[in-house]
């Protein structure tokens, strides 16, 4: 075997049991996180302003032109707010199956939606970190990162109001907690 | 004589795992699984008797295919348990067995490449032959783990206890299996390449260990989802599947 073969072998099988190792830890931990370590993992994100940016989306009216891709892109904190977003996707995920506890049959459903808005959300975030490259490449302004930024906020919406309205029936208990944090 | 204990020590923990899946009715969930372990104990007591009373034609005859049927049956746990992480209602959440063919089919390539650059320095072409198979075997199950957790992370899907268990205990195994592989590759010396074996040999029996007492206890009791709820997520996922078709379409 001559060394670089040993070296390649070694270094990505290694890589492998890495990952696979990080990966397990990372579910351990997700296992044991409670409702209230749930929460306080969400960051916070300006609603008034993705809410109007989302809702232009999802309910089209006269002037649709009225906010301009740039806005967008500002109002939604750009690509930092966009990984702010599929990182609460995830947790809000999380927090809707834990819903499954008191309320079975209506959380499923929702954790379904939820999951499918958050597919949603992902393939957004995908095309805008791929047009990304290139508008930084070539220094130009990509008109279509701030549209696809738009699906992702309205699907970010989507999911956030699945979720209120969830607790909202079921657990008003931890409703208002859930509420301030998102 | 560690040999003969070991030996020992895979038929007992075998035949008790298999006793406890049996008895705990865990077979239903995991029936793959439970044929794997019992064909284990069986393996063991037949392996045996013809190493010491038959030839070494049959002997090697029971290995291969004893090997080969393991192999088979340690992808249809991994897919086994594939099913029940990313089948949290009873159908296939949209994206994820396509991801999971597809990550576990560039895994198995992977797989093959590195197994096959691999050159161990054995005396002959049956040790060179097994050690691949065993390394190719052991990153499969790793690179499918892997594909199969980050699926499930990015879908935001849990783990139940006993499928967690398995997973665990399956993964402690292979990593310091792979290990053992790796580090038998380089050294040529019987001792330190016996030891190395036994290491491996003894991380299984850990795992059965471990698999006897997280079976042997009870999770937390499921609710079942009714005929119609399972029927109104069917229509939900197909629903989105022909919206995207039709998008697709449009496009």
């Amino acid at each position: 075997m001559t060394f670089l073969q040993a070296f390649l072998v070694s270094t990505i099988s290694c890589a492998l049991l890495c990952l696979l190792t990080s990966l397990l830890l990372q579910v351990q931990k997700q296992r044991r996180r409670g409702w209230h370590n749930l929460v306080a993992d969400l960051y916070r994100l300006d609603m008034v302003e993705l809410s109007a940016i989302a809702i232009d989306y999802l309910t089209p009216r006269g002037n649709q032109i009225d906010i301009e891709p740039k806005e967008i892109w500002e109002f939604l904190g750009g690509y930092q707010g966009l990984r702010k977003m599929r990182e609460n996707a995830e947790t809000m995920l999380a927090l809707a199956a834990y819903a499954q506890r008191w309320n079975f049959a209506e959380a499923v459903i929702v954790t379904e939606r939820m999951r499918l808005d958050a597919a949603t959300l992902r393939r957004a975030v995908r095309h805008v970190e791929l047009g990304l490259i290139p508008s930084k490449m070539l220094r130009r302004y990509q008109m279509t990162i701030p549209l696809h930024a738009q699906e992702a906020a309205s699907a970010y919406y989507l999911m956030r109001q699945r979720l209120l309205a969830l607790y909202g029936t079921s657990h008003a208990g931890l409703y208002p907690k859930l509420a301030t944090a998102l | 004589m560690l040999d003969w204990v070991l030996w020992a020590g895979f038929f007992l923990g075998d035949a008790a795992l298999f006793s406890i899946l049996l008895y705990r009715s865990r077979s239903r969930e995991f029936p793959v699984f439970t044929t794997l372990v019992g064909m284990g104990a069986a393996s063991e007591v037949a392996r045996f008797t013809i190493f010491l009373y038959g030839s070494h034609l049959w002997y090697a005859r029971v290995y291969w295919s004893y090997y080969f049927l393991d192999f088979v049956l340690q992808l249809g746990v991994v897919w086994e348990i594939a099913r029940i992480v990313m089948r949290p209602t009873g159908s296939w959440l949209r994206d994820a067995r396509r991801q999971f063919i597809l990550g576990g089919a560039a895994g198995v390539l992977l797989a093959a490449a590195l197994s096959w650059m691999l050159s161990p320095p054995t005396s002959n072409h049956f040790d060179l032959l097994v050690a691949r198979c065993d390394l190719f075997l052991n990153l499969v199950v790793c690179e499918l783990f892997v594909v199969m957790l980050l699926t499930a992370k990015r879908l935001g899907l849990g783990f139940r206890n006993h499928v967690f268990s398995l997973v665990v205990g399956w993964s402690g195994w292979v990593i310091v299996a792979t290990m053992v592989d790796l580090l038998q590759s380089y050294y040529s010396s019987n001792h330190i390449f016996d030891l190395m074996d036994n290491l491996g040999k003894s991380a299984y029996l850990a795992a059965l260990v471990y698999w006897m007492i997280q079976f042997w206890l009870e999770e937390p009791a499921r609710q079942e989802i009714s005929p119609e709820l399972r029927d109104y997520i069917l229509a939900l996922h197909n629903q989105v599947k022909n919206d995207l078709d039709r998008v697709k379409e449009q496009r």
